[in-house]
């Protein structure tokens, strides 16, 4: 086996990892809104906290592994992840909004 | 004399990096903020329903299927990458046919699921909800489709000589991008709109 090699099959058990866990990640969000005394114990607050905190690991699994980002420049983590603080801040912020005023 | 391909190998740019991949990332960058504004209207927009058809009509065991193949397709698709860059064309294509075949079955579900809720009365001109929740995932499921056929052409490129080992991955690795970033945006959607 060649260093090259094996360094490609490290590759793909790497894939399978992530894959398994934002399975596992997926599996409990399902579970979490579905089951009643989870649901429950949580209160909506920590329902959706959960929620958006199990999305983000999933996402930065994705964009991390998935998508080479974890790898590579700099400068393409700068290029998604500025768009995506200002795209996340603006929905955070005008939801607020709307939600606070009763629009 | 270099051929075309070997004069792209030779680009140079200021940064040191690939051009075409930082279009793609910047691209990216700009479907994230387009995505944001249509997540954004729906959750503003969950509760106005007028009395008609509202979150209550989502069927979260099918979506759940659904969301559960697009995350597969996202596994295949990094296994087909690295199947192409390791030498293994056969298991490069292979792969890159199951995201094709994953990706066309997520489209079905979507349109079943879009069918289904027309049949139970909402519509995109029904509610706010509904004209928020077709909008949405109809422009997810377009950006699924494009997927497709952008997955389709480079498959087709496969058996055309592209892709082999040593060559510039540049036509795989683009399409994925794209595609991990279908599946991020669904991961946002399901969770949003379907869980929360």
């Amino acid at each position: 086996m060649t260093a090259h090699g094996a360094e490609h099959r490290h590759g793909y058990a790497k894939y399978l990892v992530v894959a398994v866990v934002l399975t596992v990640i997926t599996i409990i969000e399902i579970v979490i809104p579905s089951r009643p005394e989870i649901r429950d114990a949580l209160t909506r607050p920590g329902v959706v906290a959960s929620l958006l905190v199990l999305s983000f690991v999933k996402g930065i699994g994705v964009v991390a592994y998935y998508m080479h980002l974890r790898e590579d420049s700099r400068l393409f983590t700068a290029l998604f992840m500025f768009p995506f603080i200002i795209a996340s801040s603006i929905v955070l912020i005008l939801f607020f909004i709307f939600t606070l005023s009763g629009a | 004399m270099s051929s075309p391909s070997h004069v792209e190998h030779e680009h140079h740019s200021s940064t040191g990096l690939d051009n075409r991949k930082l279009a793609v990332w910047a691209f990216l960058g700009s479907e994230t903020m387009f995505f944001g504004c249509f997540i954004l209207v729906m959750l503003i927009n969950k509760h106005n329903t007028l009395g008609g058809q509202g979150q209550e009509i989502l069927d979260l065991a099918l979506t759940s299927v659904t969301t559960f193949v697009l995350l597969t397709s996202s596994l295949s698709m990094v296994l087909s990458l690295a199947a192409f860059r390791n030498g293994s064309i056969v298991w490069g294509r292979i792969w890159l046919g199951l995201v094709i075949l994953m990706g066309i079955v997520f489209l079905g579900g979507q349109v079943y699921e879009f069918s289904e809720f027309v049949h139970h009365g909402l519509t995109p001109s029904t509610n706010l909800f509904g004209a928020s929740f077709f909008t949405l995932v109809g422009f997810h499921g377009a950006h699924v489709a494009i997927g497709v056929l952008w997955l389709t052409t480079v498959f087709v490129y496969s058996y055309r000589g592209r892709f082999k080992s040593g060559s510039d991955m540049w036509g795989i690795e683009f399409v994925g991008l794209y595609w991990h970033f279908v599946d991020l945006v669904w991961v946002a959607i399901f969770t949003l709109i379907y869980l929360v």
